[in-house]
């Protein structure tokens, strides 16, 4: 399950339960028309218990979309899981994906 | 101890199924026996005693397990056709089925709890050791020895410090497999894991398929697996990853034993002093594989003539040990031959760019849908259609499909499609549109208008078709500069036909035009069907062969004239290869009929004598005999005899025009 | 949540066998014959990863596993085939059918828990 709202320009997106791959074809195909909307992305993962590596390329693939456009992307509430999943792939959210453009 | 389950806890399931097995197993033997041997029913016997040596062996019943693998082993070796089935052999194999029982019930009846009986024990002894006289000399086991033979795992307990790189392949998602649970598992077996993601291959949003894979990781670890464990991990995905696999040489312990007595030094950060790298894809020179394939074609010529000799000697021994050579020749050839097959999908993806740019051009709309991209061909051949296709690919785009506006009812979006896909042992390429088609009037007065055909000559419509494909032929009223000038098709087609290929064209006035390419698999070797006209051996490719046939003396009566016989009910076409050939007339002698397939049609070659299946290396004849017609290439014989490859594709033409087209529909 | 695993074996010695090695293991179980009883299990509950028997009678294998890819649920399930038959052509058709992981009777404990848990993470 995810919640998305674009409300002023704000992206709001919250999945909840698993980020996996069962659900992220669902979520990319709502997902893509919103984004040239919206100026600014937020991704709130405090109610994930799940994800995995479908999951995390869709973030990383939003996230992308969003610095392409120059516009604000960030992501909140990392919680146990997601962060186990992240230390197993080496991958930091602040630091990593810089120097890429 | 194997698991927690017991033996008594699954004697009766055990029982029972050992018993169907056992059945199942006598049944398949006798059938043998009745029938001869053919796979399935060896594969059954086979089966049988694998799967109760099986279970057996999850439960330690080691007298079940010791003499069913000897059975087993022996059954092995008939099934590779390393061993050829007699009453003899099957009539021991019954014995064993009836031991083998014994044994179960043995097991069964104490719990597996008390050691076999002095009768059982002699019956395997007796047994294992009429079974070891049949084994091919080398392969015997021994009745003793074989309790060593469930492999322990000796867990190497020096650690090693290694790097690794993977790319996981696009798909390995959509096959269930989760990278990251290949990961954890990697971690959990080593002491230390570092991985880092990258993630450069991931695109924007926009772009992304949400369930392909596009993760690259650098990995170093510490761990006590050696290097067989750690690409193990991964072994369900590594035809589809891209992995490479180093170890960081650790220079710790040479340092402390030339040292001093120090000896408590392990924890200390390891010193690199060199790394072995161990890639797992190799990159080879196309030169040094094509080479290697040039030795296996004239190791396969060489190994013909010794089996030829060998069945001159009549000793049966050294037949036996020149076939398992003949066989294993086979497999190594097919080895390397698989080692240029590459998939043509990359080729296709090319296309995408052609297309798009040229449409935006012209100003059309079309979609390119790309099918069979893991169709395999060989290297050579894919370098060399390319060009070809790429012209193909223009043609369409540029004569095929119309503007967006003139597109009538079809969707304003035109579609071209590539399709690959294996057919009796050749490779087909399509390339299809949903254009305006051919016109066949159009085509023929234009033909006449450039003197590529007389007046009034009659032609089959595929005859028309193929006139574009004619030298000076062009369709366009005005010249464009994307597909030429007319000469591009006729390029094309001598491109294609000097690759033993043939191009088909099909097409419907308004609903699209489709070119049917046929190409040969690979171009050095081919499997033959060896046949004699007169005082010349013939070679047949011998997946176009369907069947032959002997001809009676009064069905020789009912050939009208060498032009076609009725086989059971359908026409087929004939083509007297002897008439052909200017052979030597020996009437009396030519009695067979090969029948062939091609391009979804059967059409026979009249020939003298039969010789059957024969591998052949082909040698391409030299440009002076480039005139001559039916005749794709030549090969040796063991016997040092030259034997033609026939051109069965340009013979097949030439019975269509001999016979001014047989009518389609009743031949097929 | 333990993770439930579905064997699909004709075969009561190796369901049994297979089934209390998961279990040992803190997995959870779901036997079927058949690929036919199978797929009526596999509706029934969530599976994580499917371990099937190739030759079976009713539906085999191969058919079970091409028809259970179908069903969106299942799409992403990993299947591992656990199997004696070896024949290169199998394995290709298995291929085609989208199963990779095939491992071969009789089974070692140590290496089949292994792959499962390379499946399951």
């Amino acid at each position: 399950m995810v919640s998305i709202a674009l409300n002023d320009n704000v992206l709001h997106i919250k999945p909840e339960g698993e980020l996996s791959i069962y659900q992220v074809e669902s979520i990319l195909l709502q997902l893509v028309p919103l984004v040239s909307k919206a100026n600014v992305c937020v991704v709130n993962l405090s109610s994930i218990d799940k994800i995995d590596t479908a999951g995390f390329q869709l973030l990383v693939s939003l996230r992308k979309g969003f610095e392409m456009m120059q516009k604000p992307f960030e992501i909140t509430g990392i919680a146990n899981s997601t962060h186990n999943f992240m230390q197993l792939f080496g991958f930091d959210w602040d630091t990593q994906m810089k120097g890429e453009e | 101890m194997n698991s927690i389950l017991q033996f008594s806890d699954i004697a009766k399931e055990f029982h029972a199924e050992s018993l169907e097995l056992l059945e199942a197993m006598e049944n398949s033997l006798v059938f043998i026996r009745e029938n001869g041997m053919d796979d399935e029913s060896i594969n059954a016997v086979f089966r049988a005693a694998h799967t109760i040596k099986g279970a057996a062996g999850m439960y330690k019943i080691d007298f079940v397990v010791e003499f069913t693998h000897i059975a087993e082993n022996l059954l092995d070796h008939i099934r590779n056709g390393k061993l050829s089935m007699n009453d003899e052999l099957s009539e021991l194999l019954l014995e064993c089925k009836d031991h083998m029982q014994g044994l179960v019930e043995f097991a069964v009846l104490t719990c597996n709890a008390e050691a076999p009986t002095q009768t059982l024990c002699e019956m395997t002894k007796h047994l294992g050791e009429r079974l070891n006289q049949n084994m091919p000399v080398g392969t015997e086991l021994s009745v003793d020895k074989l309790s060593e033979s469930s492999k322990t795992l000796v867990t190497d307990t020096h650690e090693r410090a290694w790097v690794m790189q993977i790319r996981f392949g696009t798909n390995v998602m959509e096959q269930g497999f989760e990278p990251a649970s290949f990961l954890a598992y990697l971690r959990k077996n080593s002491t230390t894991f570092d991985a880092k993601v990258d993630v450069a291959g991931i695109p924007p949003i926009n772009e992304l398929n949400a369930t392909q894979c596009y993760l690259k990781f650098d990995i170093a670890f510490t761990t006590n697996l050696n290097k067989d464990d750690i690409l193990d991990v991964f072994e369900f995905i590594r035809d589809d990853c891209v992995i490479t696999l180093e170890e960081l040489k650790v220079q710790t312990q040479a340092v402390v034993i030339q040292g001093s007595n120090n000896k408590e030094e392990p924890k200390k950060a390891p010193i690199i002093t060199q790394a072995q790298p161990s890639a797992y894809t190799i990159r080879v020179d196309a030169e040094k594989i094509d080479h290697l394939i040039n030795l296996i074609g004239e190791m396969v010529i060489a190994n013909a003539n010794v089996v030829q000799q060998s069945i001159d000697i009549k000793n049966s021994e050294l037949v036996e040990s020149v076939s398992i050579v003949s066989r294993m020749l086979e497999e190594i050839r097919e080895g390397a031959m698989q080692i240029r097959m590459v998939q043509i999908g990359e080729t296709f993806n090319k296309f995408k760019r052609i297309v798009m740019d040229l449409s935006k051009k012209l100003g059309k709309e079309i979609d390119l849908v790309i099918k069979g991209g893991e169709t395999e061909l060989d290297k050579t051949v894919v370098e060399k259609i390319t060009d070809p296709l790429v012209h193909i690919v223009r043609n369409a785009i540029d004569h095929g499909i119309e503007m967006p506006d003139d597109r009538g009812d079809k969707p304003h979006k035109g579609t071209l499609t590539l399709n690959a896909y294996h057919d009796a042992g050749t490779v087909v390429i399509e390339i299809s549109d949903d254009g305006k088609g051919l016109d066949e009037e159009v085509l023929y007065k234009k033909a006449v208008e450039k003197g590529l055909i007389e007046e009034g000559a009659a032609l089959s419509q595929q005859e028309i078709f193929k006139l574009i494909l004619a030298p000076g032929f062009s369709t366009a009223p005005a010249v464009t500069d994307l597909s030429g000038r007319g000469v591009g098709m006729d390029v094309v087609k001598r491109n294609i036909e000097a690759l033993r290929g043939d191009i088909e064209i099909k097409s419907k006035k308004g609903e699209g035009t489709s070119l049917i390419i046929r190409l040969p698999l690979t171009l050095a070797i081919i499997d033959g069907f060896l046949v004699k006209v007169g005082e010349t051996f013939y070679v047949v490719p011998l997946d176009m062969v369907v069947e032959c046939i002997e001809i009676s003396d009064e069905e020789k009566a009912q050939m009208h004239g060498n032009n076609y016989i009725n086989l059971r009910g359908s026409i087929l076409p004939l083509l007297n290869i002897g008439s052909f050939f200017d052979e030597q007339k020996n009437e009396d002698a030519r009695s067979n009929i090969v029948v062939v397939h091609y391009a979804g049609r059967r059409y026979g070659f009249i020939v003298d004598e039969l010789f059957g299946e024969f591998q052949t290396v082909i040698k391409p004849l030299g440009k002076i005999f480039h005139a001559l017609k039916g005749i794709s290439g030549a090969t040796i014989l063991g016997s040092g005899t030259v034997a033609l490859i026939l051109d069965v594709p340009m013979l097949i033409n030439f019975i269509l025009t001999l016979k001014g087209g047989i009518d389609e529909s009743k031949s097929a | 949540m333990p993770k439930k695993i579905l064997i699909v074996d004709d075969s009561t010695v190796m369901r049994m066998t297979v089934s209390s090695v998961l279990k040992e293991s803190g997995y959870e179980v779901v036997e079927a014959e058949n690929g036919q009883v199978a797929l009526e299990k596999a509706v029934q509950t969530t599976i994580d990863l499917i371990i099937c028997d190739v030759n079976m009678p009713v539906m085999d294998g191969l058919t079970f596993a091409r028809q259970i890819k179908m069903e969106p649920d299942y799409r992403f399930v990993p299947i591992i085939m656990l199997t004696t038959v070896t024949g290169q052509s199998e394995m290709e058709a298995g291929k085609a059918a989208g199963v990779k992981a095939w491992m071969v009777k009789p089974f070692d404990k140590v290496k089949l828990l292994g792959a499962v848990s390379k499946l399951l993470g």
